[in-house]
């Protein structure tokens, strides 16, 4: 990846300093976080939902 | 008497029940032991020596004024330091936490302190849970004793030494993607994750809120249900922590396998990851001999290893970078250099990467579910390999993630690393035993039959016997 790529990302996710003082870290969780995002299934079907649904509490008084 | 280092919670209870033994003898014995061999091997962050004698003392004067209060009254035990004692540092194994006291105790610690058990210690991890074996934290990490000098597996390391080398004989780790079990696999012990909400996580640092656990260590499988029976239970102020009764742990233990239906997921370990020829042989050995005690044991597939280790990763790096941003903002340098860069995954993660993975967790709940309908448990490997030594990083990092442990994290679903054996070497080599939702004692059914017809759990490292 592009040094400048690389910072811009950095930037964006806040960790700007442990690009400038540990880039081996950084470059390491890169090419990690690519590796991983490459085996993540790409057949996801439009209706398939999150593990974690938003539920909204019934109230007491919603309960029969 | 009985070698106090090597007596497991059942005798111990027993003798202590019967005031044959006395809990401060017990915790004096040991409490000598650890200044003896933690030198040495480094199971604990630190040990609380005045503080557990004065509960040794009332666990003594309650028993002897005839108010015995079960199982684990008097009995020793330790937490991995992510789990907060009141009034002691949490460290984290981590200078960002080397001054973190806690306020409160977590509640399995006070669960414990209320059912008489007497807290030796904060034992070793790796940093945060994520980051080791490092040798550049505040501590050193802990050292296996099984063949030398190796790794014990992570991350709860110090749960997993301590038991192996007769230091405790009970203690709480944590697992988000094997991390009880692979100490538990490697240490040659027992080791369990229960169902996800089974036990309480408040006052224990997270990791990744939906995929942590807290889990009962122990030297064998009795022992397990009576230290599960005491963390198991619903805490509404624990948002994954579940309503659901809580049934007795211990009441299949003598049942054995006779007529249960058994799954070998054997393309875990021969197929999608190739385990060690020695681990690979303990498995289908396991399967043989669950079978001749009477299991119905079938080969069953579910989907691939991979697709759940993937889908384990990217939510665990998700939230545990979620939770750790602006120490990793401010005070990147304060890590050490592994906790750094598995942390720093989650940085690299898209919002779309996250919920993909959540999404691709919801396929695999409900495709392993229907694998398992009609099955009573799971058999499959834990760790893939025998433990390397600690010193030598790259097979370190070459054995970690070789596992079958994800699955059950990913799914939520209860699982045991039991002891399987050794190599020619005298390594451990294990198995897994995984159960439906909330069938933790049909799981205990499982290890301790195949425990009782090997043997393996007596055998303790050469040179601590």
């Amino acid at each position: 990846m592009e040094q400048d790529e690389a910072a811009r990302r950095a930037k964006s996710a806040g960790v700007t300093r442990l690009l400038e003082e540990h880039p081996q870290s950084w470059q390491f969780a890169i090419k990690s976080a690519a590796a991983l995002v490459r085996a993540l299934p790409t057949d996801l079907a439009p209706a398939e939902e999150s593990a974690h649904t938003f539920h909204v509490e019934a109230r007491p008084e919603d309960k029969r | 008497m009985t070698d106090l280092a090597w007596l497991s919670i059942a005798d111990a209870a027993k003798l202590i029940e019967s005031r044959k033994l006395s809990p401060v003898e017990l915790t004096d014995a040991l409490l000598a032991r650890i200044d003896r061999l933690d030198p040495t091997w480094h199971a604990f962050i630190r040990v609380v020596h005045e503080r557990a004698r004065t509960q040794a003392k009332v666990a003594e004067a309650e028993i002897s004024g005839g108010q015995y209060r079960g199982a684990m009254h008097g009995i020793p035990v330790g937490l991995k330091d992510i789990i907060d004692l009141a009034g002691y540092p949490t460290t984290c194994h981590s200078k960002i936490y080397v001054d973190h006291t806690a306020a409160a105790s977590a509640v399995v610690t006070t669960r414990l302190e209320a059912a008489g058990a007497v807290i030796i210690g904060k034992l070793s991890t790796h940093e945060f849970a994520i980051g080791g074996p490092s040798f550049d934290l505040p501590w050193p990490p802990a050292v296996n004793p099984w063949g030398g000098r190796n790794f014990p597996g992570g991350s709860s390391s110090g749960s997993g030494v301590a038991l192996a080398t007769g230091m405790l004989p009970a203690a709480l780790g944590t697992d988000t993607g094997g991390s009880v079990r692979n100490p538990a696999s490697m240490c040659s012990i027992v080791g369990l994750k229960p169902t996800y909400g089974r036990v309480s996580r408040r006052g224990v640092f997270p990791l990744a809120f939906s995929l942590d656990h807290v889990g009962p260590m122990t030297r064998d499988v009795t022992d397990n249900a009576l230290l599960l029976q005491i963390l198991a239970g619903h805490d509404p102020l624990d948002p994954g922590s579940a309503d659901v009764p809580v049934p007795d742990f211990s009441a299949e233990l003598d049942k054995g396998a006779k007529g249960l239906r058994i799954g070998l997921v054997r393309h875990f370990y021969d197929g999608d990851e190739t385990a060690h020829p020695e681990q690979i042989k303990a498995a289908d050995g396991a399967a043989d001999l669950l079978r001749e005690l009477g299991a119905d044991v079938r080969e069953i597939r579910l989907a691939p290893l991979q697709e759940y280790s993937v889908c384990n990763r990217v939510i665990l790096a998700s939230e545990a970078f979620s939770i750790h941003r602006r120490h990793f903002a401010e005070r990147p340098g304060d890590y050490g250099a592994l906790a750094r860069e598995r942390l720093a995954i989650g940085a690299a993660l898209s919002a779309a990467d996250y919920v993909d993975a959540l999404r691709v967790r919801a396929r695999l709940v409900a495709q392993t579910r229907a694998a398992m309908d009609g099955f009573d448990a799971i058999l499959t490997v834990s760790s893939m390999d025998p433990p390397p030594p600690i010193d030598d990083a790259e097979a370190c990092a070459r054995v970690y993630p070789r596992q079958a442990r994800q699955p059950f994290n990913v799914t939520g679903l209860p699982a045991i690393a039991i002891p399987a054996g050794f190599t020619p070497d005298g390594l451990p080599l294990s198995i897994q035993i995984v159960g439906h939702a909330w069938q933790e004692a049909r799981v205990y059914r499982i290890a301790r039959a195949y425990e009782q017809a090997t043997g393996w759990y007596k055998r303790h490292p050469p040179g601590l016997e």
